[in-house]
């Protein structure tokens, strides 16, 4: 599956939006992020509330117009894309949302929700849409007769499997998962992982996947990235990050997950408050949380530069830290 | 361990669901111990959210039917309490904080009118001398600009703020016992680690005994100091954290910690899941409720309900429902020896 | 509960007093039907009687002033009040949905707000418009047509719908599930037809029985007004009628009209807060 050219590349993508009723109320969600998905790789996306990630999902799915930069698929542009191709981008490119509940059509059946997208893109002919429904119901795990339910009478469980169905129904080469298991039972999003995985191993379907919980992310994630308000601050293999991470953030992170096990030693607290996105830090926008900032922290931002000596650009291991030497 | 200070013992909660009457809640008995955190852990519909307010006599009378023996706390049975009684004992005795904090805090009051209104209530001090413990309090929790947060309304605080100041309301009196439902489900990884900090801080200095709900494993581990695993209204395993993850005996606890993924440094581990779905509250089979799902279930598991059975292990007991518990390896040593 | 209306169905059961109601609208639905169907209250306009006599076997509740049988203009007015109930709220509701909709989808958007805007400007000046002017004043440009009544009403109470609908859907909007299909590509229309209108159903039956009962009131002022009924007769019209006789001391007319008014506009107020109750997300049972 590998080709040169990364299935997915975002260079220098800007998004804005507007978050009051003020005229000076724009909100920069995402200011300058590039990274690159290769086909039938999984990308874990790491970032807490306010980092920016969804806007940063919405945008490749063009729920929101970025202010600058590009996302190209397949080499293309996505904001120049003839109308033709921008449906078949459509098709090629899917989210899974974290509330399958707000997901989907709450007055729909299942049935009328799955079929929707094949009948939108006249995907088969009429009689075999009902067949491919019946396959993907399989595929994630439910039974037919879940069909004729409607979104509320099934368990958290089922209706996120029932959201990746209609993902996985177009067939798409990318599918991004935007906090799709964070509000499932833990038995639960380990079957959810356990599917993510068949999918990429079997179908060689590429995934985009955002999430706050690391553990998880290592489970899934060939290459990370980390967002702290609306940056990519590191970007790494996995096995890399979770060995070797550069960035005070990135660290803290790792050390504030509440690991189960009673004699691993307590989660290291990160003191202050999140910074709000309206209103950024001059300079690292981490500084005013980061254990170890200095004066240059506070007043130039730090450029990002890769700290391992590859060529291969899908193996480098970037940081924006001024310190990381250290 | 000192003497309990809220015991309860057969306590059922019944509802009204469109399927017809469901048990959520089956006959649980448990001891809370002073000073302590009782971790109350289970999936998403196990009855744990239940159990609390019914401990609190919140579940209105329309809604479900709750049956206790007793609910002890302070030498007062709750169950038999009228509604005046309770009032009185809630948010003195006992009190409560929830997951979502935005919903819980009015919004058109400032932060002091609900710290004020609790101590006066309960504590029947003026309001000067409550606006100063207010402002006292909300030091307490680590707020470290008390005066002005007084003044601000709950939407100008971010989730961990908001979070901490329930934590000060619900301990302004000194409660003997405090439920905390899901207190970080909804706060950032970061947030979360200095919430619970405070909480356990806040709950050894005032003596207070803490009854810490949560589906998370990761939070267990980190701040209680036992837990009981439930499953469709039942507990079925009952035991000190250290043992619980390192030797649990219910099959169902194993099944959970195998489901939880773990970051490792030495290659990764991965999750498994429980096999099957469980089973719909109104629709419980008989017996073992976790049978169908239990690799070591046999015939008996699916016609007789298991007991509670305790074990002494290491000078603490360690109980499971279980007729084929999983055997505690005879290598393990606790910590605490 | 297999379905979401089935959940409603199962709370309006077990709501006596919205039962009552129910219960009540039906059976003067059936009267109505019955005397469309030409099987009741066929002798409306027959002045076969003395002036003003008193109930008798030809005449159940006696005559009124021209010698016409009460108890059958009464029965009749059913269909007439059943009528314009139906016409002006099933419009009004319509209208109300499709403008509400289209004002709630297009606030916010960039280039295309003028949609909402405009909407907007227009049940401002509507509601602004004193109502029984404005009847009048569409009563005499369509010239005792006799559908001018029902114009004048659906285009005033369109307005409460449109408000509503048009706040319900800025808050679907924003949902997941509306985002789902904005990802597949589905066109603003269908995405408003197929997942956001069928979401607002709560409030547009509400809504509905609310504009049945005030069409009904608003039809009795016409009649009183001259505006109202022109081809029939409505309990309006026996009420303006019974004015006179009642200072002569009749009161048979008046009380024929004002009950059989009275005990529909309870059974469908009731109705509807029965309705409401049942629709409410938020008291729904664990």
């Amino acid at each position: 599956m590998r080709t040169d050219s990364p299935l997915l590349s975002v260079r220098d993508l800007v998004v804005k939006y507007r978050a009051g009723s003020e005229r000076g109320d724009i909100l920069t969600a995402v200011s300058g992020v590039s990274f690159d998905i290769d086909a039938g790789s999984i990308f874990g996306l790491v970032g807490e509330s306010g980092s920016g990630k969804t806007s940063l999902a919405h945008s490749i799915m063009q729920l929101l117009p970025p202010a600058a930069g590009e996302i190209l698929f397949h080499g293309e542009d996505l904001a120049h894309m003839n109308a033709a191709s921008r449906q078949k981008t459509r098709r090629n490119i899917q989210l899974v949302f974290q509330d399958p509940l707000a997901s989907l059509s709450p007055r729909r059946s299942i049935l009328q929700s799955l079929i929707e997208p094949l009948d939108h893109f006249r995907i088969d002919a009429n009689r075999q849409r009902h067949a491919r429904v019946c396959r993907v119901l399989e595929t994630v795990g439910l039974e037919r007769d879940l069909l004729q339910r409607f979104p509320h009478e099934l368990s958290g469980g089922q209706r996120q499997r029932v959201a990746l169905a209609r993902a996985l129904v177009t067939e798409p080469e990318l599918i991004i998962a935007d906090e799709a298991v964070s509000s499932l039972d833990v038995s639960v999003q380990a079957r959810i992982i356990e599917l993510v995985l068949e999918l990429r191993q079997q179908r060689g379907i590429a995934f985009l996947f955002i999430a706050h919980d690391l553990a998880v992310i290592q489970q899934l994630a060939d290459r990370v990235g980390v967002m702290y308000l609306g940056k990519m601050i590191e970007i790494a293999p996995a096995n890399r990050l979770f060995h070797h991470a550069a960035h005070p953030y990135t660290r803290s992170l790792l050390e504030a997950v509440p690991v189960p096990d009673p004699a691993h030693g307590k989660p290291v607290v990160l003191q202050g408050e999140p910074p709000s996105a309206l209103n950024p830090p001059a300079g690292c926008a981490f500084h005013t949380r980061c254990p170890r900032a200095v004066e240059q922290c506070r007043v130039v931002e730090p450029p990002e530069e890769q700290i391992n000596e590859t060529g291969e650009k899908r193996t480098t291991h970037n940081v924006r830290c001024h310190l990381w030497q250290e | 361990m000192s003497n309990a200070v809220l015991s309860v013992r057969n306590l059922s909660v019944s509802l009204q669901t469109g399927p017809g009457q469901a048990r959520v809640v089956d006959r649980l008995s448990f001891s809370l111990h002073g000073g302590e955190v009782l971790g109350l852990v289970g999936e998403s519909g196990c009855g744990k959210s239940i159990t609390a307010a019914a401990l609190m006599g919140l579940v209105p009378p329309m809604a479900g039917i709750v049956k206790a023996d007793e609910i002890m706390l302070g030498g007062k049975n709750l169950a038999q309490l009228d509604e005046t009684s309770l009032r009185r004992v809630r948010g003195s005795e006992i009190s409560m904080i929830f997951q979502e904090p935005l919903t819980a805090l009015d919004p058109v009051f400032s932060i002091g009118s609900h710290l004020s209104t609790v101590i006066r209530r309960h504590r029947g001090e003026n309001r000067r001398q409550a606006k100063r413990s207010s402002v006292e309090m909300l030091e307490r929790v680590g707020m470290a600009d008390a005066r002005r947060i007084m003044q601000s309304y709950p939407h100008q605080l971010s989730g961990g703020m908001r979070q901490r100041v329930m934590i000060a309301m619900a301990m302004a009196c000194r409660p003997e016992v405090l439920i905390a439902d899901e207190p970080t489900t909804a706060l950032d990884v970061t947030t979360q680690a200095q919430v619970l900090e405070q909480l356990r801080e806040l709950g050894q200095s005032f003596g207070t005994a803490i009854l810490l709900i949560t589906h998370d494993l990761g939070v267990v581990a980190q701040t209680c100091d036992r837990a009981l695993i439930m499953y469709c209204g039942r507990i079925v395993e009952e035991a000190p954290v250290e043992a619980l993850f390192k030797a649990p005996t219910h099959p169902y606890t194993a099944g959970l910690l195998a489901a939880v993924p773990r970051i490792s440094s030495a290659g990764i581990q991965r999750v498994r899941a429980i096999p099957g779905l469980a089973p719909h509250p109104a629709a419980l089979p008989d017996g073992c409720h976790f049978a169908d799902r239990c690799a070591r279930a046999d015939k008996q598991c699916r016609i007789l309900t298991p007991e509670m059975q305790a074990v002494e292990r290491q000078k603490s007991i360690h109980r499971h429902a279980c007729h084929h518990p999983l055997s505690y390896p005879s290598s393990f040593t606790s910590h605490a020896d | 509960m297999k379905t979401a209306p089935g959940h409603t169905w199962f709370k309006l059961r077990q709501d006596r007093v919205g039962l009552l109601g129910l219960a009540i609208v039906a059976v003067f639905f059936l009267l109505s039907l019955g005397v469309l169907f030409g099987w009741l209250g066929q002798g409306w306009s027959v002045a076969d009687g003395g002036r003003w006599e008193p109930a008798s076997v030809n005449h159940w509740l006696g005559t009124n002033l021209l010698g016409q049988d009460i108890f059958q203009r009464a029965v009749f007015s059913t269909r007439t009040a059943f009528e314009i109930g139906l016409v002006v709220s099933l419009l009004s509701t319509l209208l109300g949905a499709l403008l509400g909709a289209l004002a709630g989808w297009y606030n916010g958007k960039p280039g295309q707000s003028w949609v909402d805007g405009s909407i907007l400007w227009l049940m401002g000046v509507l509601d602004s418009i004193p109502f029984y002017l404005f009847v009048a004043a569409v009563a005499y440009a369509l010239q005792g047509w006799p559908w001018a009544m029902h114009v004048a009403m659906i285009a005033t109470f369109w307005t409460t719908t449109g408000r509503l609908v048009r706040a319900e859907v800025m808050r679907i909007k924003s949902r997941e599930f509306v985002l789902s299909a904005r990802t597949i590509g589905l066109p603003s229309p269908l995405i408003l037809f197929r997942h956001v209108l069928p979401n607002t159903q709560h409030i547009l039956l509400v809504q509905a029985t609310i504009v049945f009962v005030a069409a009904i009131k608003t039809e009795v002022i016409l009649s009183f007004l001259g505006l109202g009924v022109q081809d029939g007769v409505s309990w309006g019209l026996m009420l303006a009628e019974s004015t006179q006789e009642v200072l002569a001391g009749h009161f048979n007319n008046f009380l024929a009209a004002s009950l059989m008014l009275f005990v529909l506009l309870l059974g469908f107020n009731l109705l509807a807060d029965a309705l409401q109750d049942a629709f409410d997300p938020r008291q729904a049972s664990l």
